[in-house]
């Protein structure tokens, strides 16, 4: 039997972790966060291309840089490959060069401490003041429910077919997804369903 | 076995996979660092005492806090140096880093009594101006740690949970670790916590402050019984295989090996890590796995210790037939449970109840078949509790038990 190689398929998620340097939970972290898009699903499995490589990648650097999540996603949002590969090239080039100034933990913590001057001043004492949190009140029977976008994944199934789901689904529903994904796919995909 | 060597060893819950679909199996590793002799000597001290004395901190907290510090400059012996940092909106250096003589032991004391607690919670200044202290001193087999308190949230400097725990990660990559203590109930249970996990040092919850002493006391008996320094679990991972590993260690994935950094261990201190493996389908006759445990010892001893797993390749039927070792599926459930729980509890903190409560519903379908009944009602209840929204002190609670339980730090012996 001629298996096709993840290269061929796109690449699985052990196998974009390693090529990553991160864990596959890291991942699902990155895409539970909307820093990465959901993967493509291929048979029974999820794949993955070079973009999600190249974004990983960016990630990593953004996270050296002390980027918080929220700004690395508006960072990457909408960027396509070309342009990932753009900034990537602009990335390594100044990492190289604040490597080499932090090597020890006080290098480390002194360029830290440089790039942030604030941490050691005073804060705007009417806003801060209050060191204890403010009491939230509690209410019972509503539920809290913070404004926040709601995450929404995309399986393409084919060229020009998209199936949506919520990133919210019950375990019931996320099972009844996987079966129509796997269904789906083996309409649409002459070759059937593969093993990888 | 003899008591001074170490024990590190792997088991896994079947050692058969199957040869035509991926199949899932559980790695568990066991390391255990040797017992002490009797011994005088212990490694030396570079530690950085960073204090919160933001306005909640007034009262029986500072007092006991400050009744914390002078144990520790009372332990603190030839050799030994410490740096005393107090951070409220400004970050305060009591004491540069600087070896104890009965004179400056004096004028330090002096120093901590006259601690008043002040404004805000700058959290980051203080903590990076302990680590920096340790940095300017830091040793080879030293322990070099900033031990950080705090009982509030930090609101002042850099504020970021994400962020601060990569600069955890990146100083204890170069040599300076973090433990922290978290007072009270008003603090940020998963900053400290991800802070220790990433800063290779230990996290604490001080309900009482009446305990701050006592826990203060347990972390330099741990860090003065340190055996085995710089523990590195090194795993080398199979082409498309994919691992798992729960408990929040720090790691690193570099050429297909995926690096654990462990921290110092205690005489006969012992982790239990967890690895779920995805394993490929193939024609191979066996897919194997090499471990790899590095450490030194206080005395400068290089050491090193490989163990491997082999699994081997049958028809999937087989495979399907095979008896699991109940022992390995109970103890990897309870860790990934704890880790599973840690991740719904931040989750409620940041309000998002309904994503918190579904989630520990999906992970107690999932491991009910192989857990204890205890185990399922302790999950029951905290899902029933997350959904009505929890009290801040049942947050800590909670999260500390499932912290000792991911970081092995509560098991009996013969688990």
């Amino acid at each position: 039997m001629n298996k096709p190689t993840p290269e061929e398929e796109g690449m699985l998620i052990g196998e974009l972790a390693r090529r990553a340097n991160v864990s596959v939970r890291t991942i699902r972290f990155y895409i539970s966060e909307g820093l990465l898009p959901a993967p493509q699903i291929r048979g029974r499995f999820t794949s993955y291309d070079e973009d999600a490589l190249l974004r990983l990648q960016a990630i990593r650097y953004f996270k050296e840089a002390f980027l918080p999540l929220r700004e690395i996603r508006e960072r990457l949002a909408g960027l396509t490959t070309e342009e990932l590969r753009t900034l990537l090239a602009e990335l390594e080039q100044t990492a190289t060069k604040t490597q080499e100034q932090r090597s020890s933990a006080v290098d480390y913590i002194d360029h830290l401490l440089a790039q942030k001057p604030a941490m050691r001043q005073v804060a705007e004492p009417d806003r801060f003041f209050n060191a204890q949190p403010p009491k939230m009140p509690t209410l019972p029977l509503l539920p809290a429910r913070p404004p926040r976008a709601e995450t929404w994944r995309h399986f393409s199934i084919a060229p020009g077919i998209v199936i949506q789901a919520s990133s919210g689904l019950d375990a019931i529903n996320e099972k009844r997804l996987e079966e129509l994904l796997q269904f789906a796919s083996r309409i649409f995909s002459s070759k059937g369903v593969r093993n990888a | 076995m003899p008591e001074n060597t170490i024990e590190f060893y792997v088991s896994c819950d079947a050692g058969v996979i199957a040869n035509s679909v991926p199949t899932k199996r559980l790695i568990e590793i066991v390391l255990r660092a040797p017992q002490a002799a009797a011994r005088t000597s212990r490694p030396a001290f570079n530690l950085a005492l960073v204090l919160d004395v933001s306005g909640s901190m007034a009262g029986k907290k500072l007092a006991y806090t400050k009744e914390a510090a002078a144990y520790l400059l009372d332990q603190l012996r030839d050799g030994d140096q410490v740096a005393l940092v107090a951070y409220d909106t400004n970050v305060q250096v009591l004491a540069e880093m600087q070896s104890i003589t009965r004179e400056r032991h004096a004028a330090l004391r002096q120093k901590i009594d006259a601690l008043r607690a002040g404004s805000t919670t700058n959290l980051s200044g203080g903590w990076l101006e302990g680590c920096r202290q340790v940095g300017l001193v830091q040793a080879k087999g030293a322990v070099n740690r900033a031990l950080l308190l705090s009982d509030g949230l930090a609101n002042v400097g850099i504020t970021d949970r994400e962020e601060l725990a990569e600069h955890a990660r990146q100083l204890s990559q170069r040599g300076v670790s973090t433990s922290t203590f978290g007072a009270g109930s008003d603090y940020d249970e998963h900053l400290l916590e991800v802070l220790a996990n990433q800063g290779d040092g230990n996290y604490y919850y001080i309900d009482h402050p009446e305990s701050i002493p006592e826990i203060f006391r347990r972390e330099l008996e741990e860090i003065a019984a340190i055996t085995l320094q710089d523990v590195v679990l090194i795993i080398e991972i199979p082409a498309h295989t994919s691992v798992q590993l729960p408990g929040e260690w720090r790691n690193q994935m570099e050429d297909g090996k995926l690096k654990v950094y462990i921290g110092d261990l205690a005489s006969a201190q012992q982790r239990r890590l967890y690895l779920e493996v995805l394993a490929p389908p193939s024609d191979d006759s066996a897919l194997e796995l090499h471990l790899t445990l590095q450490a030194r010892t206080p005395e400068g001893e290089e050491v090193q210790q490989k163990t491997g797993v082999k699994f081997e390749y049958l028809s999937a039927d087989k495979v399907g037939n095979t008896q699991r070792d109940a022992g390995v599926l109970e103890r990897f459930y309870r860790v990934s449970n704890a880790q599973v729980a840690s991740e719904a509890l931040r989750l409620e903190r940041a309000g998002r109840r309904d994503e918190a409560e579904r989630m520990l519903d999906r992970q107690l379908i999932a491991s009910a078949p192989y857990i204890s009944e205890e185990e399922r009602a302790q999950y029951t209840r905290m899902r029933e509790r997350v959904k009505r929204g929890l009290e801040q002190a049942e947050r800590k609670h909670f999260s500390q038990d499932q912290y000792n339980i991911k970081r092995s730090k509560n098991q009996d012996p013969d688990a």
